[in-house]
């Protein structure tokens, strides 16, 4: 029977020895922070008081991780003091020979890696509905073995897959949006998805939930970095979900299309005053024209973007004005200034006139280096 | 460059010293009248800017002067680039070259290059171009190929690639601008730090640029990507075997589990068949038993039967046995009949044969006779032979003895000693006296011992030696005398006489010394030989075949034989016997050989004792059958006293087939089942065989799993993804530098090529410039009225053809002679001018314009003053009068050389 109350942790999509090709230099940072986003959830675990946590799925970016950080991670979950339990997901099927094989585990007693399809009774008379990824793709729903018995106990099912309604490039594990409801589940905890949602049921009662990741992975994940403490106070109530933070990077990603001479200056001034930049990741793509009298300002704004932020990088697709031609006036009458102009009008992108193997980008890059040395050549 | 002043001293037609000074930095007319040395002034200035102070041979001798043995030396002072520069060179003898700047301050020159910098200094001055070691040829000259047109020569000609190009890079370096250059300078800079300007391809080796360590850098990250996927695509592969083979375990599991459910299926199967086996065993035994008393029923039924047969068969042999033996006893009467008959006949051919080798012996001894008496007469006849050959034997020797004659050796001996007489006798005549004597009458005539009769008349001649003395019977006696012997005629008259004497000894025993006498003895002594040597040899053949001795003993042998045989006349003794046999042979061929006889009767013996024999035998069988039926009837009685009788017996034995018949099925049955039993025993092997061959299947797949088990633990130690995924990392991060310096570097080129192709566009244009300064040139010179020609140069600048106002293009050489040295006159000028906006230029012209009418040459005046703006012209001319009213310095050489005053200023 279900004591009073009973609090679980959940989580999922850890990814650990996730690979950050899109993070650059900051890759090996990135990696260590999705341990130390780990840490700190134990750590909440501990101070929360919860029964038990629940991780679903994606633990491990790959059975082929590193030994150690298998290790580290199962140190982790230990460190929880409370027993953990885990499902795999698509990235760490359980398969012969996967990770889940590593001896680590064994050193663990309290944390259970949940192998087969089968009911498993938890701390406080919770019964837990383990649906095991054993492969990594698979087109049927995961949950649809679960019959869970309206018993009075508290029956929380643990899955990892796409749940309707959420697009995702590759549909596997596909996961129906009533599957807590029609398992007969109390509550359905959810991994793949690396943002915290949850789905209220007929009735609009929380029954099943996505954690999130609990560190964001790549740009654009808006949100993430997130567990959920569930509360369960009885079986007929729904669950108190509260949304916790466990994430620290930030990874933003700024895209803007330059038209004034203003602008420029305004985003070096946005940026220059965001917080936490030792812990964001942030990447510029610029669009649009400039005056080359700004390069010195787009040179600044790179060395503040690649400097400060733990990674920054800038994309700029920007090219000089078309009106902006009083520069070349002050080039000398000739050959350089006829190569100027001509340089300045390939590096528009609508030009007609560009020969086919010249690409404007590259246009614009050599009016800009002409730029710069026709400045340092200026006797004025 | 701007000449003010030139001294020279030693060269050519300058033995003394002579310095022209004066000239102005405009336009300047040199003359004087032809002889004076004006091209030779102007080949002084030419050396001594030009050319290395070193040079030598034969053209660096023309030098000096022309019958003195001076140095050549040359001083030049000029201006240049602001400043006041003398350049002292002197050739040959201790050649050396000085540079030195006018210092102000100290009011005099002070050398500042000496040697070969100095030399590379001035021709610096001149142009950039440098000269090398050596005398300079025009092509040497730099820019002055263009600038000075030496007399005569105002031609221009192809200029020198380098040239042509300096003159474009000062006109496009006038068209681009200091800046622009600059510019120019900057962008080149980094395009060469990139790229390489020969083939616009990326540098590589030691002056690389970043973007090929990036490159490179990229390819290394590339290479490890590819291995860390490598590693990773084998761990994903080996985790796919593990999962395979954990499979093939569990398949292999089910395979066992079933193989030895059916090991077990078929051992059941196997027992249940040999409990059956048993019951099969019991009614093979039942079998036995029931063949072995019907064996023994029938054995009964077979003697019962043998019994009865063998009595009626012993019966019939009885019968059969008595009837032989009488035959026999018949056959055996007739028999010892025959057999008295054969002995009879074989003691009538005993006789006859006895009576036969008596007669043969009769014969034999007849015939012996006969031999006897053959014998006898033949040796007789042998006998007398032998003794006639003997006879005449005796008879051959006695006429051989009778016979003398001398040997061949003899005979040789004499012929030889007449020969020797014959020549002493010619030797003695030749030294004899001859006498030749013919007498009257008849008359003897004495000689010695000799005497000869003389007819009348008849002539003698006595021939001695050393004395002849002779008597003429009856006459008187003749003596001549001679000179006497000589030693030698007595020599030779001792050895005629020696001579005869051997020939009288050796012929004495023969009566004559006559040689044909002697060979006729000798014929004949052969003869008698060869007579005597017949009858030995008769002798000798008959002695040969028997003595006379063996001839006499056997005649004398066979006499006594036949004697001995006693039979009268043996040729009759042997016609009787002869008789007498055939009577005998007759007899016996009517009875027979007594062997024959004796066959026959021995034939008739066996064939007696054959009969005797058989009937012996019949006897026997008859003994036996009887014997034989009284034991079979003893038999069937003994049988019938146990009260079996045919119907018994057979009854017996079918009780026994028939259950005999009944064990063989039984047998039968149980041989089917002892077949099942083997079946059931083959498949139970081969089911265990089946069921241990999917155990060594399932072990193998389990060591496989072990195998790729321990591989994947292995795999997983290595961290492949972790790897893969820093690899990647890293390779995103080499590409983004890459990226960014290869844009960099794709700008640059970009630049640098836009930059270079407007700068040729912008030369190009200029090259015009040169074309329409020339042209002006020629309209001053009055060819062309302005607009309505135009001048076509070449890249290297020399003038190609004039187009008239109507398009058409007339080649140069198709110009007048006059016309076509204006018109490189008018492109030299033009290039002056183009290169007068850099430095002010020095232009020589030493008597160049020879076929330019003086209407035209006013006006070349005219241009030349213009020009002279721009640059120093310096005129070398014979004829002052054609620039007497130009506004020019004039300089008279020849008042130079004679120390008067030779410097006129301009009007």
């Amino acid at each position: 029977m279900v004591g009073p109350m009973v609090r679980v942790i959940h989580t999922a999509d850890w990814q650990m020895g996730m690979r950050a090709v899109h993070a650059g230099s900051a890759a090996e940072r990135v990696r260590a922070e999705r341990l130390d986003a780990a840490e700190r959830l134990a750590s909440m675990v501990r101070a929360r008081g919860a029964d038990f946590v629940l991780v679903c799925g994606d633990t491990f970016e790959d059975h082929h991780v590193d030994r150690a950080l298998v290790s580290r991670v199962v140190e982790i979950l230990a460190s929880c003091r409370c027993p953990v339990y885990i499902i795999s997901g698509n990235h760490d099927p359980m398969v012969p020979g996967s990770v889940w094989s590593d001896a680590s585990f064994r050193t663990a007693p309290t944390v259970h890696v949940l192998r087969e399809q089968a009911p498993v009774e938890a701390p406080c008379g919770v019964v837990l509905w383990p649906c095991v990824a054993t492969a990594r793709h698979d087109e049927n729903d995961p949950t649809r073995w679960i019959v869970a018995p309206q018993d009075g106990r508290l029956h929380v099912g643990l899955a990892h897959g796409t749940v309707e309604s959420v697009h995702r490039e590759e549909p596997w594990y596909p996961i129906a949006r009533d599957a807590a409801e029609r398992a007969g589940l109390h509550y359905l905890a959810l991994g793949h998805f690396h943002l915290p949602v949850l789905y209220p049921d007929s009735a609009g009662r929380v029954r099943m939930a996505y954690s999130g990741t609990h560190e964001p992975t790549r740009f654009g994940e808006k949100g993430g970095g997130t567990a959920l403490l569930v509360t369960f106070d009885s079986p007929d109530k729904s669950p108190e979900i509260e949304q916790l933070q466990t994430g620290r990077l930030r990874w933003v990603q700024v895209e803007r299309t330059l038209r004034e001479r203003t602008e420029l200056p305004a985003l070096f001034a946005e940026l220059a005053a965001l917080e936490g930049k030792d812990t964001t990741l942030l990447r510029v793509r610029l669009e649009g024209v400039f005056a080359l009298d700004e390069q010195e300002s787009l040179e600044s704004l790179a060395e503040l973007v690649r400097g400060q932020f733990l990674y920054g990088r800038v994309e700029s697709h920007l090219r000089p004005a078309p009106t902006d031609a009083r520069w070349t006036e002050t080039l000398p009458v000739g050959p350089t200034r006829d190569a100027a102009l001509k340089l300045s009008r390939w590096a528009d992108p609508e030009c007609t006139d560009r020969p086919a193997e010249i690409q404007a980008d590259v246009a614009a890059r050599a009016l800009l280096e002409l730029y710069v040395m026709a400045a340092e050549t200026d006797p004025s | 460059m701007i000449v003010r002043e030139v001294t020279v001293e030693g060269f050519k037609c300058f033995a003394s010293a002579v310095t022209v000074s004066g000239f102005s930095e405009g336009l300047n007319v040199v003359y004087a009248p032809n002889g004076t040395g004006k091209s030779t002034l102007f080949e002084a200035i030419r050396r001594a800017l030009i050319d290395h102070h070193g040079v030598s041979g034969k053209d660096a001798e023309s030098m000096r002067p022309w019958d003195r043995t001076l140095p050549p030396t040359v001083w030049v002072t000029l201006d240049h680039a602001g400043e006041r520069w003398r350049v002292h060179k002197r050739f040959l003898d201790a050649a050396t070259c000085e540079l030195s700047r006018w210092d102000s301050a100290e009011s005099r020159f002070i050398a500042v290059e000496r040697g070969e910098r100095a030399d590379e200094r001035v021709r610096m001055m001149l142009g950039r171009t440098g000269a090398p070691r050596g005398l300079s040829r025009e092509a040497h000259w730099g820019l002055a190929q263009v600038l000075w047109a030496p007399q005569g020569a105002i031609e221009l000609g192809p200029l020198a690639p380098e040239l042509a190009a300096r003159v474009r890079e000062s006109l496009a370096a006038q068209v681009v601008g200091a800046r622009g250059a600059a510019i120019e300078a900057a962008v080149g800079s980094k395009y060469n730090a990139y790229f390489t300007p020969a083939t616009g391809k990326l540098r590589v080796g030691k002056r690389a640029s970043q973007l090929v360590s990036l490159q490179n850098t990229l390819e290394q990250a590339r290479a490890g990507l590819a291995r860390a996927k490598e590693n990773y695509e084998r761990a994903r592969q080996c985790e796919a075997r593990v999962l395979a083979l954990q499979e093939r375990c569990a398949a292999h599991e089910t395979s066992v589990r079933e193989s030895e459910h059916q090991v077990r299926e078929r051992e059941r199967a196997r027992d249940t068949i040999m409990a059956q086996q048993t019951r099969a065993i019991e009614a093979s035994m039942r079998m036995r038993e029931s063949e072995s008393a019907l064996r023994e029923a029938r054995a009964e039924w077979d003697t019962l039967k043998r019994a009865r047969n063998e009595i009626e068969a012993q019966t019939r042999a009885l019968d059969e046995a008595l009837q032989e033996t009488d035959r026999e006893q018949m056959l055996l009467e007739t028999e010892r009949l025959s057999l008295a008959e054969a002995v009879a006949r074989e003691q009538a051919s005993e006789q006859a044969e006895e009576a036969l080798g008596a007669s043969e012996g009769a014969l034999a001894r007849a015939a012996r006779a006969v031999a006897h008496h053959d014998a006898i007469v033949e040796s007789a006849q042998r006998l007398a032979a032998l003794d006639r050959a003997i006879e005449a034997v005796v008879q051959s020797e006695g006429v051989l003895r009778d016979t003398p004659a001398p040997t061949s050796a003899v005979l040789k001996r004499s012929r030889q000693l007449q020969a020797d007489r014959a020549s002493t006798l010619a030797a003695l005549e030749a030294h004899s006296l001859t006498l030749t004597l013919t007498v009257e009458r008849a008359m003897v005539v004495h000689q010695g011992a000799q005497t000869v009769s003389l007819e009348a008349g008849e002539r003698h001649v006595v021939r001695a030696p050393g004395r002849i003395a002779l008597t003429l019977e009856g006459l008187a006696s003749v003596s001549v005398i001679g000179d006497g012997l000589s030693d030698a005629t007595a020599k030779l008259l001792d050895k005629k006489q020696q001579i005869e004497a051997i020939a009288a000894a050796l012929v004495a025993d023969w009566g004559t010394d006559d040689a044909d006498e002697l060979m006729a003895l000798t014929a004949r002594r052969n003869e008698v030989e060869r007579a005597h040597a017949q009858a030995c040899a008769r002798r000798d053949a008959l002695l040969t075949s028997a003595r006379r001795e063996v001839l006499v003993e056997r005649i004398a042998r066979a006499r006594e034989a036949l004697t001995s045989l006693n039979m009268g006349d043996p040729i009759e003794a042997l016609a009787g016997a002869r008789e007498a046999h055939e009577r005998v042979l007759e007899a016996l061929s009517r009875v027979g050989s007594s062997r024959d006889a004796r066959a026959t009767r021995g034939q008739r013996e066996r064939a007696v004792q054959g009969i005797a024999e058989r009937l012996a035998l019949s006897r026997e069988r008859t003994h036996r059958a009887k014997d034989a039926v009284e034991a079979a009837q003893g038999t069937v009685s003994a049988l019938e006293a146990r009260g079996l009788d045919e119907h018994a017996a057979l009854r017996r034995i079918e009780h026994n087939e028939l259950a005999f018949d009944a064990a063989r099925t039984a047998e039968a049955h149980a041989k089917r089942a002892l077949d099942g039993l083997e079946n059931a025993r083959e498949e139970v092997q081969r089911a265990m065989q089946r069921h241990k061959q999917e155990l060594a299947l399932l072990q193998q797949a389990r060591d496989g799993l072990r195998t790729e088990e321990g591989r994947l633990d292995e795999l997983r130690n290595g961290a492949t993804f972790a790897v893969l995924g820093r690899a990647e990392e890293e390779l995103a991060d080499r590409e983004q530098d890459l990226a960014r310096q290869m844009l960099e570097a794709e700008a640059i080129k970009l630049l640098h090529e836009t930059l270079t192709a407007a700068r040729s566009e912008a030369v190009a244009r200029v090259s015009g410039e040169v074309e329409r300064e020339a042209m002006r040139v020629l309209s001053a010179l009055g060819q062309s009225p302005a607009g309505t020609m135009s001048l076509t140069v070449s890249e290297d600048f020399s003038p190609l053809s004039v187009r008239t106002g109507t398009g058409l293009a007339v080649p140069l050489g198709a110009l007048s002679g006059g016309e076509r040295e204006q018109v490189h006159f008018a492109v030299r000028l033009a290039l002056a001018a183009v290169l007068a906006r850099e430095e002010r230029p020095m232009v020589v012209l030493d008597d160049v314009l020879v076929a330019t009418d003086d209407e035209r040459l006013t006006r070349v005046v005219g241009v030349l003053e213009a020009h002279a703006k721009d640059m120093q012209i310096i005129v070398l001319t014979c004829h002052p009068e054609r620039y007497r009213a130009a506004i020019a310095r004039h300089i008279d050489l020849r008042a130079v050389r004679e120390g008067a005053t030779a410097v006129t200023s301009p009007v």
